[in-house]
């Protein structure tokens, strides 16, 4: 009960500062246009990218076209609202990929130690030696261009800093007093880890995760600028604005878009992730209110 | 001793702002410091003495707001915004955790030269380093050279205590307040810090505000010992008056927790309760909930500070009929 | 700075082992993950002998463990194969197009700190109020740009449209031919000075101040960001309260003592975000056609040419390695609690 009201004070705040507010509907908005984009699209045959108009290549932002058309004619902003979807698709799957692989290691080494613990935990050291993205852009080259290619690549250079996180949150768990009367009482160590270890250790990691999705889209549409991410025609943000790239002397607005997109969406969860960091600090949440001058 | 006011303070208020509201921690405080005077100020945890030191030292934390009253010291109030900003070098402050109150990132020998280069107005970098190393000696520190060029992880807490002591002392002060100086050193450093501090005292012929939770040790050193509980001030005699004859049912409280060892078999007592609710202080007498002598009238009035003999005041009904 | 002899052994220590794991896995993902790596190594439109060659280049006749103790010995030996696409050893490309990639990082970080570390102080010293809001929008909404594209709207609007700067390559052929310029470093703007070349030093120094720009976004905005957040906490520490009330002058207890304690971890982090920028770098040299390491792995990429992409995977992660035992240094010298 008592965590329940804590949850509301943070939506409180979160929705009384302006720029965390906005945070919270930039977010709320890419997942539901990102969930609806399929039907809504006004172009639905361009924003797949199965259409070829001669009569209407390169054509500026007008009425009919509000972010213009590209060098195929297609509308740009069928493509850049399809994009969300993809990019919700990607974040998904980096992120619950990363998740599956992480979540086990970091439990089994931060729970059990010992050789196996050490063993695990090297490896995801070795992992995490990598500057990111490179073992990603060395895999996404290896496996070919491809959406599961990307979100497998991706994947393998995340999952050691959830498996890192889930350790350090499990360690810190372990030594807690509760485990410790826990085990006094008798009850199974299956039973701990099940119960009172792994609940404990993972709510952080989850929240972290979520709030990761505007790192995982941006990551994604840097792999696909380059060209190791999706194959054309997909309507992936990072792709569009490579797409964009090569006519931007004279339709600078192919590129412009989609990059924009990828900034508020970033940028909306980047501020989300910090307004909830900051409404879950006592110290900063006391100043926060303060400046509101909210008594309460 | 000259009966010549040093430090007044008059009705004194300081506000904690914190999550869901604001902690009413200090309430209309008044008391005098003479000159060369040591005065203990008691009073528990949360009881607001530390928040009384910090306030005339001018070393609040951000969110402690000052709600009304006057701190006046040689005349001059301090809180008013021209003697604030000018600063004053006569009152100086060591406190309670000497590993936290020193930068880890800086040699000692840096802090205290940057403190006499402000204050005593030296150029000279050997005139500073000259006197930083004599109040190194003062305090009866080792080595003053090996300890100048030290960082603070390097020394004990005990030699770092000193190290404060001479940081505070090197603007050669009027008055110094002790918050707690030795409640984070062990039992055989504290005997020795506050000796170091007393022969300071005479030496130097300071005042001092000396704040504590130990109404034992306030004994030993003060000429006066004020009371606090619960943000208010409750009594205050001289320390002498103030052991033989405790009359606030807290102080009397207080006295009975103090362990004796030449009383054979008696029980250390504790006072029944909790310390008071500083967000909703009660209405009547602070201490009225958790006293063993409450009265219907110390439920709805507070009882004002009043004079009951010379030297000794006290907050507390039971001795308001007596005196009419 | 207290650096220990054995803090120096430990980190060659963890050096090499990083280089082994990170040849581990670069062998898995080239070696045992493609059907036929050969006809990786030999690049597309190879002939039949060429594939031949590279077969037994890689030792592919032989087992596996075998192979990986090969592959060992020939990138100790500096045996890094040769890249199809410019037909010189990938060492020799690397090692050349590194120093243009330091050159612009350099220049960026300096950038970055010399701009974002004051910001950050004067938005915790004025916290609180709009300043404080501006610029952490502005953080916020830096470290969120997609640096590839802030790279093509830079290159666009200040390159193309305002023609204010050159916006590819690190200097105009035509200067380098006239002027006589010679490399020595390998950084352009130290050889020019070093030669009194002041018309390659202008003009390579035009050249990499929108490149640099666009890669200083990330760490100037992190470094700001850390920098509000660190003093603000230091702000409230004891020892600060302690020298307010020992009435130090409020401008040395912030640019002296606070400063100070906020730099340290600062750098630290900024030196753990490293990894971004040589990514960063990768995407800003391939818009600004610069010849660095991102460029050079870019083109490698494009045209399949995998020898010269295993190389630069090899550099960057050393490279890596080896920038993050100096900030531990760094960090050392600025804490003396922190021994090496």
């Amino acid at each position: 009960m008592k965590r329940f009201k804590e949850q509301i004070i943070i939506l409180n705040l979160i929705i009384k500062k302006p720029t965390s507010l906005a945070s919270l509907i930039i977010v709320v908005c890419f997942v539901v246009v990102g969930l609806t984009a399929p039907l809504i699209v006004p172009y639905s045959e361009d924003a797949w990218g199965l259409t070829y108009n001669v009569e209407k290549r390169f054509l500026p932002p007008s009425l009919e076209h509000p972010f213009g058309t590209d060098a195929l004619g297609r509308d740009m902003l069928s493509r850049v609202l399809l994009g969300s979807s993809f990019s919700l698709v990607i974040a998904a799957g980096v992120i619950g990929l990363s998740l599956i692989i992480g979540i086990p290691v970091g439990v089994a080494a931060g729970y059990h130690g010992g050789r196996i613990g050490t063993i695990l935990m090297r490896i995801t050291d070795m992992f995490l030696a990598f500057p990111p993205l490179l073992l990603a852009i060395v895999f996404a080259a290896t496996l070919g261009r491809g959406l599961l290619n990307l979100i497998i690549a991706l994947a393998i250079s995340w999952w050691p800093w959830y498996a890192r996180l889930v350790y350090v949150q499990t360690n810190t768990v372990k030594n807690m007093p509760y485990i410790d009367s826990a085990k006094i009482a008798g009850l199974s160590s299956f039973k701990i880890m099940t119960k009172h270890v792994i609940p404990n250790a993972l709510t952080p990691t989850l929240v972290q995760a979520a709030l990761d999705t505007g790192s995982a889209i941006l990551e994604a549409a840097g792999l696909s600028f380059i060209g190791v991410g999706v194959k054309p025609p997909t309507p992936e943000w990072g792709l569009l604005v490579s797409e964009g790239w090569q006519s931007i002397n004279y339709a600078w607005w192919i590129a412009f878009f989609p990059g924009l997109a990828i900034l508020i969406t970033v940028v909306g969860f980047n501020l989300f992730s910090d307004a909830l960091r900051e409404s879950a600090d006592p110290r900063i949440r006391r100043t926060i209110l303060m400046r509101l001058g909210i008594k309460q | 001793m000259k009966n010549h006011s040093i430090l007044r303070v008059e009705d004194l208020s300081i506000d904690y702002i914190v999550l869901g509201g604001s902690l009413k921690a200090v309430r209309n405080v008044s008391f005098e410091i003479y000159e060369g005077e040591v005065v203990c100020l008691v009073g528990e945890s949360g009881s607001g003495k530390s928040t009384v030191g910090l306030a005339i030292a001018g070393a609040l934390p951000e969110n402690a707001i000052i709600r009304s009253g006057r701190i006046i010291f040689m005349g001059k109030n301090l809180l008013e915004a021209e003697t604030r900003n000018k600063k004053v070098n006569n009152i100086m402050i060591v406190f309670q955790d000497p590993a936290a109150t020193l930068n880890p990132l800086f040699k000692v020998g840096e802090v205290i030269s940057d403190v006499i280069k402000t204050h005593l107005q030296i150029k000279e970098r050997e005139k500073i380093k000259e006197k930083a190393l004599e109040m190194f000696r003062m305090v009866e520190l080792p080595d003053p050279t090996r300890i100048y060029n030290s960082y603070p992880h390097e020394l004990s807490g005990g030699m770092l205590q000193r190290v404060v002591i001479a940081i505070a002392l090197s603007t050669n002060p009027r008055m110094l307040i002790a918050d707690e100086p030795t409640t984070m050193l062990d039992v055989t450093l504290q005997a020795q810090i506050i000796d170091l501090l007393l022969s300071l005292k005479r030496k130097l012929g300071l005042s001092m505000l000396f704040i504590t939770h130990n109404l034992g040790v306030a004994s030993e050193i003060a000429d006066r010992i004020i009371v606090m509980y619960g943000g208010e001030l409750i009594e205050e005699a001289n320390s002498s008056e103030l052991i033989n004859n405790p009359l606030h049912p807290y102080t009397r409280g207080l006295m009975e927790c103090i362990p004796r060892t030449h009383i054979k078999y008696s029980k250390l007592k504790h006072i029944p309760g909790t310390i008071p609710d500083l967000a909703n202080p009660l209405k009547g007498c602070i201490f009225s909930d958790r006293c063993s002598e409450v009265m219907d009238v110390c439920r709805v009035v507070k009882p004002p500070i009043k004079e009951y003999s010379r030297n000794h005041k006290v907050a507390c009904h039971l001795y308001m009929e007596e005196k009419q | 700075m207290p650096v220990s002899k054995e803090y120096l052994v430990k980190r060659l220590i963890l050096l090499i082992l990083v280089v082994l794991g990170v040849l581990f896995i670069t062998f898995i993902i080239t070696r045992i993950v493609p059907a036929r790596p050969e006809l990786l190594w030999a690049g597309p439109h190879a002939t039949i002998e060429q594939i031949d060659k590279a077969r037994k280049q890689l030792h592919l006749d032989k087992p596996i463990y075998i192979q990986f103790i090969l592959y060992l010995q020939d990138f100790f030996q500096g045996n890094w194969g040769v890249s199809w696409r410019t037909r010189s050893p990938v060492l020799v490309d690397v090692m050349s197009s590194l120093t243009a990639t330091l050159e612009l990082i350099i220049i960026a970080f300096a950038f970055a700190l010399i701009i974002g570390v004051p910001l950050g102080v004067f938005a915790a010293i004025k916290k609180y109020t709009w300043i404080d809001d501006l610029v952490k929008i502005i953080t916020v909404v830096g470290a969120s740009i997609p640096v590839f594209w802030l790279a093509l709207i830079i290159q666009l609007v200040f390159g193309t449209w305002l023609g204010m700067l050159p916006s590819a390559k690190r200097v105009d052929e035509w200067v380098v031919i006239v002027t006589g310029f010679r490399q020595i470093t390998g950084f352009y703007l130290i050889d020019s000075l070093i030669q009194g070349n002041y018309m390659v030093f202008i003009d390579s120094l035009k050249h990499i101040i929108l490149p640099a720009m666009v890669l200083a976004s990330y760490p100037f905005c992190l470094s700001a960001r850390m920098t509000r957040a660190m003093m603000m906490e230091v702000l409230t520490e004891q020892h600060v309260r302690s020298l307010t009330a020992w009435g130090l002058p409020q401008r040395i207890i912030l640019f002296k003592y606070s400063l100070k304690n906020t730099l340290a971890p600062v750098i630290a982090s900024i030196g753990l975000s490293f990894g971004y920028t040589i990514i960063g770098a990768f995407m800003v040299e391939l818009v600004f056609v610069w010849p660095g390491i991102g460029f050079y792995a870019a083109m490698a990429l494009l045209s399949f040419d995998y020898p010269a992409v295993i190389g630069c995977v090899l550099i960057v992660a050393i490279f890596y390695c080896v920038i993050n035992t100096l900030v531990d240094v760094i960090h050392s010298a600025l804490d003396p609690r922190v021994k090496l």
